[in-house]
């Protein structure tokens, strides 16, 4: 009976496991029925391209929130990166020209401000939802600073047509998300940063009794989430053309949601990279999907809003029946 | 001599009388150095934004008020721009004049309720709600400066129209839904399409005033319609920059003509170079200045007080400039106060009135 | 006599109210096992965790091969070679069964910082063969059952024994409480071979474990050691003296029953898939009803539909004649039956609130005046039952899981009984964790529960218990009824029970 039992969660699993992808799928199917260009090379091309950016986005967000964190600074951290790219890149405004170097230091100040929030997190016992709410409006009042009601304008060819163009069929900027997800993969399956945080998400007065470091790798996951939301700045801003306050937003709202439709539970401990990329792609293509099937402007949000509340219920169905903490 | 000295005296003595009598109007309300200047906008990462507050920088340091110049942005919060503003009004309500650009429509009322109750001065621009007037007991609401949108949109749809034939497919990116200039400058593409039927709206979007959101929005449509697509309508400059890197991407830029609205540099530069075709300018530094200026002609005493003047003086529509690739190069520099000094002297405030509003 | 390996001289604890212990001098030899027992609340689990380093003591020293020690941390007693298996899981519930064994110690299945999970398994399972655990170490903990996951508890403390530069110290705290005999059986086996690699403290209630693997005992009683004895020169109940003070007559013996004729619940052809399958018996007021059965005999699942946290597929349970649904624990609570839990931890007790709070909490309607608590009645009826049931520290409002586990169960029990007599008590495992002392007054508390005319369901530990309470015992064997027996014929013989258990 033991076995039995044992075997009957594992069943259950797989179904939950694989009720996004299932999702995503009946999703691009009906797109595709009710408008046959949908489901096009370019089309595909484009989808692939809008959901570059939130990709990368949910590769720092998955690490931060399978501890059973969140970090909400991230529109912040992209804002001061892509100004930081645009004044050190061949400019309208200052006089650098430091070309793929200034790409390289642009993404530190984001990785600062996610040491930051690290820091204070775990030194000062600061909650991550208070702690990024104040590094986010810190950080976007830094970025506007910056801006000065002038915003640089990038003038470096090479970068925006690295921003702008494709390898092949791919465009560039998915092919860097394509990469940052492999090395969040490996990360979160291979080394000890990505166990540990589950194991820190599933119980973290027992992780810090069993002698982990425990605030090491806090610090490590949102340093970690604030270098690719600088990396996702800059080549926003590789894309768009400009240094730009408002690159970001909105992305914070959408990468959380991608992460919890996608089965990371917010509660910490459950979930991955794969799972939040299932999410980010449902979303890019039902934003996509709805432009295509014509559903009017100001109807959209209301459609989007209702497909992720189902999504989200659907994600957390089977926790409705938990009746006993098993200990 | 003797008669002559006293003639003269008398002379200008009645020459002092006359000028003082046209003149001073009114006695001053506040001591010039107690006058306060706010400008209340959305925000200030937008080359449109930023140069409203340039506006009244400029203005502010003309008139030797620097110091005493406030921004106040709202981040797009109605409800933040009305509390910013009765905040600020806790102390010396009555020598300060607010030159607003409303976050939407219905802001506007609420602020003059402020400005009445608490004794200070507010010009508005773009639209307010219908119904309210200036001129209907608003004593504190110095002016209106409405911009007549629908103009403004029809003004591009025709050069939109024009560089195309009157015939093909269009995309158009609308604005904030819930504010005037997107609904007025919409409406007037939608009239220019009544009289060229050989045009075709293909779809329509919201990007929100955003180039961010205008360009994954565009890329869908070039996905969607193909070459179908001859042009493209934006309300505003940055969603129609934001569409045209979207069209760089794909290899179109200049190949697909692009309006606007707003004649930020980077949209004239565009226009310089090709890339979009026109835009509307209202004058961002004209706009952020003109409230404030007006306003310190009150308190100074220079004009006599609004509820004293003709409905037209309080609600007016400002003069708006099509700016395309014949005329874009001698709007591109960057503006010196010299070249509004004119418009803010307290006779000229009314120099780009084109007449009464609504 | 062997060399001393671990020495504890004059250690002292207190938790802010409570000396948990109070000048405890002993010693661990090489190649030996000591046995510790005392009462709930003794202080034996508090000494334990000094010596694993969780808690750090107030007074005393403690010395490791002769040098003093000051261990910091659970890491820091590990890396001197003490390696503890807890009472309550210390494994983390979402990590794989191979890495809980290896915590921290990753390191020989880390190639330039990833993991080589193959290699990780490995050690792993070589860990768990030393138990003959017969658990994949690549399975998730948490789908693992309370048994398994002691066994890979026990793995994990030995696998100490690889790192150790010395024979480890492993202390062990009740490690087969929550074992059937056969599983237990394993460990202690385990145990008997671990003295020649290592030497042992073990913890535990089982007097006749402890004599069977122990080579001295010592015995505690409030806070301090009071005894030490060598295997060969003692026994059962030389040690059960030694801990009361006191004779104790665990009398099993032939009572009076108290039932009625009119059955008081009557369960009819009840099922549930993959638990248990048309099952049917009576409860009469006042009967104290036992069942057997081993660990999925489907008895705890049962008895989880009797009180409203599970529904069966189909069948029916009627009670005083009218048959009732029950959609949820709060229907069961409105109809007046109570049940407590085995887990106590997860399912009894509130473990922030108080001791009075955790009493009050289900019945806060009967202690209500208009929309407030009466708090002068509260006061009175918590004081009644805790010294009624003997609960210690007496103090109302201390926290409830400073409690022992013993009083922890006390607090269940009056949970139930405060305010309102129930009609009926499904009681799952009542006497689990309990000393001798501590049994007998629950045994006392059930007799006159019965006797008050409330129907009692047990599911008690040992057959030797179920058959002393019982006046009727129902078998269960894979989800059926296999056997029943009356108390009224001959008391059956513990034999007679395991034959249809298993």
């Amino acid at each position: 009976m033991e076995s039995q039992r044992r075997q009957s969660v594992l069943k259950s699993a797989p179904l939950r496991q694989w009720g996004p992808c299932l999702a995503l799928i009946v999703l691009c199917i009906g797109f595709s029925l009710a408008e046959p260009r949908f489901a096009t090379t370019e089309n595909l091309r484009t989808i692939a391209g809008r959901c570059a950016i939130p990709l990368i986005l949910s590769v720092g967000m998955t690490f931060v929130v399978l501890q059973g964190s969140i970090d909400l600074s991230i529109e912040g951290c992209m804002a001061l990166s892509s100004l930081t790219v645009a004044m050190l890149v061949l400019n309208s405004r200052t006089g650098f020209d430091l070309g793929l170097s200034g790409l390289v230091l642009a993404i530190l100040p984001g990785m600062c401000i996610g040491l930051l929030n690290g820091i204070v997190m775990t030194k000062l016992r600061v909650p991550s939802f208070m702690t990024t709410l104040g590094t986010w409006s810190a950080s976007l009042g830094l970025a506007m600073l910056l801006s000065g009601g002038q915003p640089p304008l990038i003038r470096d060819q090479t970068l925006r047509a690295f921003g702008l163009g494709r390898t092949g069929e791919i465009p560039n900027l998915t092919i860097v998300a394509i990469l940052v997800l492999a090395l969040g993969f490996v990360l979160q399956h291979y080394t000890r940063f990505g166990r540990y945080s589950m194991a820190i998400g599933g119980g973290e007065d027992l992780a810090r009794q069993s002698g982990l470091p425990v605030d090491r790798y806090k610090v490590l996951a949102f340093a970690f989430s604030g270098f690719l939301a600088g990396l996702a700045g800059v080549l926003g801003s590789a894309q768009i053309g400009l240094g730009h306050v408002d690159i970001g937003l909105g992305q914070m709202f959408a990468t959380v949601t991608a992460v919890v439709i996608g089965g990371t539970s917010l509660a910490g401990g459950r979930g991955g990279v794969l799972q939040s990329a299932v999410g980010t792609i449902m979303l890019a293509v039902l934003a996509n999907g709805l432009i295509f099937v014509g559903v009017h402007p100001d109807v959209q949000k209301a459609v989007q809003g209702a497909i992720i509340l189902s999504a989200s219920l659907l994600a957390t169905w089977h926790l409705r029946h938990r009746l006993r903490v098993i200990k | 001599m003797k008669h002559i000295i006293t003639g003269a005296a008398a002379m200008a003595t009645c020459a002092l009388l006359i000028v003082s009598a046209t003149t001073s109007a009114a006695p001053a309300l506040c001591d010039k150095s107690e006058i306060r200047l706010v400008n209340s906008m959305r925000e200030i990462a937008q080359p449109y934004h930023a140069n409203l507050d340039k506006g009244g920088r400029m203005f502010a340091k003309w008139a030797g008020l620097e110091q005493r110049y406030v921004l106040q942005l709202n981040q797009g919060d109605s409800s933040k721009q009305v509390s910013l503003m009765k905040g600020l009004l806790s102390t010396n309500p009555k020598c300060t004049v607010f030159n607003v650009e409303p976050n939407a429509d219905l802001v506007i009322k609420p602020m003059v309720d402020t400005a009445n109750r608490t004794g200070a001065w507010i010009v508005s621009h773009w639209a307010h709600n219908e119904g309210l007037h200036p001129f209907d007991g608003n004593d504190q609401w110095i002016a209106h400066v409405a911009v007549n949108s629908l103009d403004a949109g029809v003004a591009i749809s025709k050069q939109l129209v024009d560089a195309i034939g009157g015939k093909g497919g269009i995309v158009a990116l609308q604005g904030r839904l819930d504010t005037d200039p997107a609904r007025k400058r919409f409406a007037g593409l939608q009239q220019v399409l009544k009289s060229n039927p050989g045009v075709v709206l293909l779809d329509q979007q919201t990007a929100n005033w955003d180039r961010t959101a205008a360009f994954p929005v565009m890329q869908t449509w070039l996905t969607k319609y193909g070459n179908q697509i001859k042009a493209v309508w934006a309300a505003n400059d940055d969603m129609a920059l934001g569409a045209l890197e979207a069209l760089r991407a794909a290899g179109l830029a200049g190949k697909i003509s692009i309006v606007g609205v707003d004649g930020i540099p980077e949209a004239l530069d565009a226009i310089a170079k090709g890339e979009m075709i026109a835009t509307v300018s209202s004058d961002a530094y004209y706009q952020g200045s003109i409230g404030l200026a007006m306003g310190v002609c009150v308190l100074t005493g220079q004009v006599p007080l609004p509820k004293t003047w003709p409905k037209e003086k309080r609600e007016f529509y400002l003069k708006l400039r099509v700016i395309t690739k014949d005329n874009a190069a001698q709007y591109r520099k960057e503006p010196s106060p010299s070249d509004y000094a004119r418009e803010w002297e307290c006779s000229n405030l009314w120099n780009r009135s084109v007449g009464k509003a609504f | 006599m062997n060399e001393t390996v671990l020495r504890v001289e004059g250690v002292g604890k207190r938790f802010t109210n409570v000396q948990a212990i109070d000048g405890v001098s002993l010693d661990i030899r090489a190649h030996e096992v000591v046995g510790l027992i005392g009462e709930n609340g003794a202080g034996k689990s508090t000494l334990l965790k000094i010596l694993a380093g969780i808690h750090r003591p107030d007074s005393g020293r403690i010395a490791l091969r002769g040098r003093a020690i000051k261990l910091k941390s659970l890491a820091d007693a590990r890396n001197a070679g003490i390696a503890m298996v807890f009472q309550e899981s210390s494994l983390l519930p979402n990590l794989s069964v191979a890495e809980n064994i290896l915590l921290g110690h990753e390191d020989d299945a880390l190639r330039a910082g990833f993991y080589k999970w193959n290699a990780l398994y490995g050690l792993a399972a070589a860990q768990l063969d030393k138990l003959d655990a017969n658990i994949p170490p690549s399975v998730r903990t948490d789908t693992l059952s309370l048994a398994e996951r002691q066994m890979v508890e026990l793995a994990k403390a030995l696998a100490i024994e690889e790192r150790a530069q010395n024979e480890p110290v492993i202390l062990l705290d009740e490690p087969t409480a929550l074992l059937d005999t056969e599983q237990s059986d394993i460990v202690l086996t385990q145990i008997e071979r671990l003295r020649t690699r290592a030497c042992v403290m073990f913890v535990s209630h089982r007097l006749d474990e402890v004599l069977r693997v122990c080579d001295r005992i010592y015995v505690m009683a409030n806070g301090r050691c009071i005894a030490q004895r060598e295997r060969a020169d003692c026994n059962a109940t030389d040690l059960q003296q030694l801990m009361l003070g006191r004779q104790t007559h665990v009398e099993y013996g032939k009572r009076i029953s108290t039932t009625s004729p009119t059955p008081l619940l009557s369960v009819r052809a009840l099922c549930r898939a993959d638990s248990y399958h048309a099952v049917s018996f009576d409860l009469h007021a006042g009967e104290v009803l036992g069942m057997a059965g081993a660990m999925c005999s489907g008895r705890e699942s049962l008895c989880r539909a009797l009180f409203g946290a599970e529904k069966p597929d189909s069948g029916e349970i009627v009670l005083d004649g009218h048959a009732i649904r029950l959609r949820h624990p709060a229907d069961a609570v409105r109809l007046g039956i109570g049940y407590v839990p085995s887990d106590r931890r997860a399912e009894g007790i509130v473990s922030g609130f108080s001791v009075r709070e955790n009493m009050t909490l289900t019945h806060l309607n009967e202690l209500r005046r208009g929309p407030f608590i009466d708090l002068a009645r509260e006061k009175e009826l918590v004081g009644r039952w805790i010294e009624r049931l003997r609960i210690k520290p007496s103090a109302p409002d201390t926290p409830a899981h400073h409690l022992s586990g013993g009083n922890q169960q006390k607090l269940v029990l009056a949970k139930w009984l405060i305010a309102r007599t129930p009609k009926i008590l499904i009681l799952d495992r009542p006497l689990c964790g309990l000393d001798v002392g501590a049994k007998e007054e629950i045994i006392v508390l059930i007799r006159e529960l019965a006797k008050t005319g409330i129907g009692i369901l047990l599911i008690a530990d040992t057959s030797d218990e179920l058959i002393a309470l019982s006046d009727n015992i129902i078998v269960m064997k894979d989800g059926i009824i296999s056997g029943r027996f009356s108390a009224a014929a001959e008391k059956p013989s513990e034999l007679q029970i395991l034959e249809r258990m298993v």
